[in-house]
């Protein structure tokens, strides 16, 4: 057994099953826990089966960079579309419509649905596989990585089976806190952290080398919440100047 | 059952501006990368332009509602 190798890749991984979990847990507030933990697991069962498939030779086989490239593609699309929406919704543009009357209503029925032990939602299901899938496929890299180079297989594998066993037990407990959090706010972060990780992949994929490497998700994660904070300070300051412009001669004709 | 591939198309139809920016930012950094720009400078350019193409986005949406109220 090697110490350094089993610290190193407990703390490797241990930031790969982190991002994953993020998405885990946020598709599964929002679609609903069936289809993202039907996601999640089908992806690890998938990589488990390729591993044992084909071994060690497995790491000369998979182009990492295309699948970072079009999974990050896909959060990207989907998660900037759902932080539009939130802005949009958070600044008053969106609200006296009726598409969020029909987006309540489908929620409500997805609801009813979800409850009645039939709902399976597609979208939930790709997002949480795409997401444990990459994370899982850079955690096996690093296992295979840091146990050949010290020649110490064994030390990696358990260091990042004890990783994964303490992510999956942080995501059983904040579980419970996090529902609290309202519908609306979860879009919002979801769209925020899709958006994010779609970036980051996206940039991976196609060669960049990041700032501090995966240190840089939380401060593109940052960048995106404050400009959709001014984005919605602005927007709604507009959207009240627009209204009242508009309510203003019309007051003034039934005077 | 809500198919992803519907909501993808629905980017490309129902938000042009979003789509076309996202898009342009990913051609122009690469374009940047080729001509020698460095790994960090690539990541925080492609951040900003897809943070350019939102923005965008956001004001073609508000100039869109604020044109429909004034109709209204």
């Amino acid at each position: 057994m090697n110490p350094y190798v089993m610290l190193a890749s407990f703390l490797g991984t241990s930031v790969e099953f982190i991002e994953a979990l993020t998405i885990v847990l946020a598709v599964g507030m929002v679609k609903g826990w069936r289809s993202s933990l039907a996601g999640a697991i089908s992806a690890v069962l998938i990589l488990t089966l390729l591993v044992v498939v084909f071994g060690l030779p497995f790491m000369h086989l998979v182009n990492v960079l295309i699948f970072q490239f079009l999974i990050g593609l896909f959060m990207l699309l989907f998660g900037i579309r759902w932080l539009r929406k939130a802005i949009l919704r958070y600044s008053g543009l969106k609200t006296p419509h009726y598409e969020d009357q029909a987006f309540e209503e489908e929620l409500e029925r997805q609801r009813s649905r979800q409850t009645s032990g039939k709902f399976f939602d597609a979208f939930g299901f790709a997002t949480s596989f795409n997401g444990v899938f990459l994370e899982g496929l850079e955690s096996i890299f690093i296992v295979i990585t840091f146990g050949s180079a010290a020649h110490s297989l064994s030390s990696a594998v358990i260091g990042c089976l004890t990783g994964l066993m303490i992510v999956v037990l942080a995501g059983i407990l904040l579980r419970k806190p996090l529902a609290m959090i309202p519908e609306n706010t979860m879009k919002y972060v979801v769209g925020l952290m899709l958006t994010g990780f779609g970036i980051f992949w996206v940039g991976e994929g196609m060669g960049i080398s990041w700032w501090e490497e995966d240190l840089s998700i939380p401060v593109i994660l940052l960048l995106l919440l404050a400009v959709s904070l001014v984005c919605i300070a602005i927007l709604k300051r507009g959207w009240k100047n627009a209204e009242a412009e508009k309510s203003r001669p019309s007051a003034g004709g039934t005077l | 059952m809500r198919n992803p591939w519907k909501v993808i198309a629905g980017l490309v139809f129902d938000d042009w501006w979003l789509f076309l920016g996202v898009l342009a930012a990913i051609l122009l950094s690469y374009l940047g990368l080729s001509f020698g720009m460095n790994g960090p400078a690539g990541g925080w350019l492609l951040t900003l332009f897809i943070l350019i193409a939102l923005i965008l986005s956001l004001s073609m949406e508000y100039r869109k509602k604020v044109k429909q109220a004034g109709r209204t």
